[in-house]
């Protein structure tokens, strides 16, 4: 009976720093990193939300917390001054190269011509500008603040 | 009398089954601007050293044979010139992510394994009689699965995917473009018999969508969209499976 040599073969394993490696790999791992404190930032936000419509009090070491005040505290500290520029660049980051990606992913085509990405990509950047200046509008009034 | 070429130094990644990793050897070769780095190593095989193994086929970027990582970039050899990747020496090294048989050699069973996987030929649920002639097509339905047929297998987007670095069970990109590439055809009828290797959990869901594999494909399929698009319609073929009665899927 015929039997079949099995060679050895030399496996090779992935850096755990490949993203490192390459540009485009660096900008890849950036934007999931960019998904953590967007992820965070709007946790903290949806708690102060609930805190400033339910004013929920917590038991604590020395007496009762109040939640809504604590949130008060949090947002005006330098800290999450900082944590909220830093993740506001990140969601930018985000929002950018995910315009940039769509097109690939959904590709529009009117009348059998693909639009070409690079419009998509503006379009998408003009209409999110539109909202946030819209939403602005509505939330002040147009005033700076 | 015979030129005075200038030299380069090749460094090529030797490895001899049996032997704990790969070593790396340097060769001087001469240069020309039209040289590309299959000749480089063609020379080395014919003039300096018979024992460097390594494939390929057609010199022309069709066959899909030599594929190698060249100064740690997936690439075809036979696309890649030597004045584009010169410097005090080029790095010659196999495809990464994949098993080394023998010094630029892989192991390329687990992508056909992956390919046999994804049922890469038209499915019809019944063929028509000949009498009905051919299956025709507009041409807005070829273009919708143009650029995926034009994968020639040369598994460079494996190299260039860390998620399949990572975890080797992963569909990854050339099967996947392929699996897309019969889905959309209208004349195929198979995108449920697929279902199970492009939307198992080691299918297209582990996608992070870095988007190497298309960037480094050299005939620009762009497997990395066709993922993201099997993502899409694979989700609609599971709800029909739920929502809908057999007969009106």
């Amino acid at each position: 009976m015929a039997t079949k040599t099995v060679y050895h073969r030399y496996r090779p394993h992935q850096s755990p720093l490949w993203f490192l490696s390459n540009r485009r790999y660096f900008a890849f791992m950036l934007r999931e990193l960019a998904g953590l404190f967007i992820a965070v930032y709007a946790i903290l936000i949806a708690v102060g939300l609930f805190a400033g419509r339910f004013h929920p009090v917590l038991p604590g070491p020395n007496g009762s917390i109040d939640v809504y005040a604590s949130m008060a505290w949090l947002l005006k500290t330098r800290g999450f001054f900082v944590f909220t520029l830093i993740s506001l660049a990140f969601a930018c980051y985000h929002s950018l190269t995910w315009f940039d990606l769509f097109p690939q992913v959904t590709p529009i085509q009117i009348r059998g011509w693909k639009v070409p990405n690079r419009w998509v990509f503006g379009g998408m950047v003009a209409l999110w500008i539109g909202l946030s200046l819209a939403l602005y509008v509505v939330l002040y009034g147009g005033k700076l603040l | 009398m015979e030129e005075k070429l200038p030299t380069v130094m090749m460094r090529v990644s030797r490895y001899l089954p049996g032997e704990e990793k790969p070593h790396f050897q340097t060769y001087e070769v001469p240069y020309r601007r039209d040289m590309v780095v299959l000749d480089a190593l063609n020379h080395i095989k014919e003039k300096r050293d018979p024992t460097l193994t390594f494939r390929w086929s057609c010199r022309m970027g069709i066959c899909g044979s030599c594929g190698m990582n060249v100064n740690g970039k997936p690439v075809l050899t036979c696309e890649s010139f030597l004045k584009d990747v010169l410097r005090r020496e080029i790095l010659v090294e196999p495809l990464g992510h994949f098993p080394v048989i023998k010094d630029l050699v892989v192991d390329i069973e687990d992508f056909m394994r992956k390919l046999e996987a994804v049922k890469p030929y038209l499915i019809r649920d019944q063929e028509r009689p000949l009498g009905a002639g051919e299956y025709r097509q507009t041409q807005e339905e070829v273009d919708r699965f143009r650029q995926s047929s034009l994968c020639i297998n040369c598994m460079i987007c494996y190299a260039a995917c860390p998620v399949y670095g990572e975890d080797a069970s992963f569909l990854g990109p050339a099967a996947a473009a392929l699996a897309y590439r019969y889905n959309v055809d209208s004349r195929d009828q198979g995108a449920g018999k697929r279902l199970p290797a492009v939307a198992s959990a080691t299918g297209v869901w582990e996608c992070t969508f870095v988007g190497e594999c298309s960037t480094a494909c050299p005939k620009d399929v762009d497997p990395g969209a066709a993922i993201q698009r099997l993502k899409l319609l694979s989700s609609i073929e599971v709800q029909k499976r739920v929502l809908l009665p057999s007969i009106l899927r």
